[in-house]
């Protein structure tokens, strides 16, 4: 086989070199039987890969993908009518949350924070919330939100999430542009936690994986907890 | 190795969707409606479930697969109608799926045009396998090459589409769609 004309076989097969390439080839192909060969073969895995069709996962995705869409609200379509900035986000979750629930919420997230603030590191929180901390143990796996301490994650996190709408389904707690400005800076804080997330399910032992998605976790917290603060003192 | 057989059905397999019945459900999705969202899933999974094998490997199939789904939920609001869902979709998928490549890449410290994986490189030997069947041995390409190769001979791409998309000349996608295939000479099942 000619190296020279080796290369151009591919192109040949697809018809995209200039007449007097491919003339050139046809030539070299009625003298070279491996070229010949090569050519026929190639033409066999063009077909054979026009022939490749769809294919289902051995097991369904969709519990999976459902579980996250919580996590992941739409915003609002483009399809059919304007989307406005006040529509993003937590819109579909209809609370109608008074002012006093409102602190209530805020009450519940700034009890359980500190507490909370230790399963974001990984750590249990021992009695009275105070964490069991053992600087020797280093950064226990964030595995243990959802494994060990899971109830107490759940807490957690329920505590953060009706915080959340109630922060931005309180009745007349806050305008519009601050809700938009929330909005935003909440899906970046939701962006990194999620890049972290996805980044320790592949490597599950990188100790500054774990530091930066607990720290991103606290990170929301505090942003939250500030929030709450800020809703409460207009009460 | 054999295509394991798919345990899920789709929810109307072969059956044909109008684009407006398809434009319905992307606005109920849009919407909040989790049961159009996940017919829309149903329709679409198989064409993107493929791509994510040939793209990322049928071991990150799934998850790249979920990711796609998850990301089109997030971005329904960019879904303007102009073109099928489907198209709008699967362009969405390969964004969604080179990003992650890409993000590999940079995390694993290795070059885009890395002729082998270091993922790949440093895996125990596979057991010598005297017999593959076709789309093991497009799995089993150097990364650039099965991208190419993907997006040419099974998705019907352009060499210049190509480029755009992956960020290479329309001269390396040549050369690796060309390298793919003398590769997979071998892989034709007899």
């Amino acid at each position: 086989m000619s190296d020279a004309f080796e290369r151009q076989l591919s192109e040949y097969v697809d018809g995209v070199l200039t007449h007097e390439e491919a003339d050139a080839v046809k030539a070299h192909l009625a003298t070279c039987a491996s070229c010949a060969q090569t050519v026929a073969e190639l033409r066999k895995v063009v077909a054979r890969a026009r022939e490749l069709g769809e294919r289902l996962p051995p097991q369904d995705l969709w519990p999976g993908i459902a579980a996250r869409l919580s996590e992941a609200e739409p915003s609002a379509p483009a399809v059919g009518r304007q989307s406005t900035p006040t529509d993003l986000g937590w819109r579909r979750r209809r609370l109608a949350l008074s002012i006093p629930q409102l602190a209530a919420a805020a009450v519940v997230l700034m009890a359980v924070s500190a507490g909370g603030m230790a399963l974001l590191d990984g750590a249990r929180p021992g009695p009275g919330g105070e964490a069991a901390a053992d600087p020797e143990a280093g950064p226990a796996p964030i595995a243990s939100l959802t494994t060990a301490g899971k109830s107490d994650a759940d807490v957690f996190g329920r505590a953060i999430a009706e915080l959340q709408e109630a922060i931005f389904y309180g009745e007349g707690s806050l305008d519009s542009l601050t809700i938009r400005k929330l909005v935003a800076n909440l899906e970046t804080i939701d962006r990194a936690i999620e890049e972290a997330r996805r980044a320790l399910e592949s490597d599950d032992s990188d100790p500054y994986l774990r530091h930066h998605l607990a720290e991103a976790r606290r990170y929301k917290v505090r942003f939250l907890r500030q929030t709450a603060a800020l809703v409460a003192a207009q009460t | 190795m054999p295509i394991p057989k798919p345990v899920v059905e789709p929810t109307m397999p072969g059956r044909e969707v109008s684009g407006a019945e398809e434009l319905t459900d992307v606005r109920l999705a849009a919407d909040g409606d989790a049961d159009a969202f996940e017919r829309l899933y149903r329709r679409h999974v198989g064409r993107i479930y493929g791509l994510a094998c040939r793209m990322m490997g049928s071991e990150r199939a799934a998850e790249a697969t979920q990711d796609v789904f998850v990301r089109a939920w997030q971005k329904l609001d960019t879904y303007r109608g102009e073109a099928a869902f489907g198209s709008w979709l699967y362009r969405l998928a390969l964004n969604v799926m080179f990003a992650e490549q890409r993000r590999l890449a940079t995390r694993r410290g290795r070059f885009a045009a890395g002729e082998l994986t270091i993922e790949r490189a440093s895996r125990p030997e596979r057991p010598v396998e005297l017999v593959i069947d076709f789309e093991t041995a497009i799995e089993r390409l150097p990364e650039g090459a099965r991208e190419v190769f993907v997006l040419h001979d099974v998705e019907g791409f352009k060499h210049r589409e190509i480029a755009e998309l992956m960020g290479i000349t329309s001269g390396t996608s040549k050369s690796q769609l060309h390298r793919a295939r003398m590769m997979l000479r071998a892989h034709l099942e007899r």
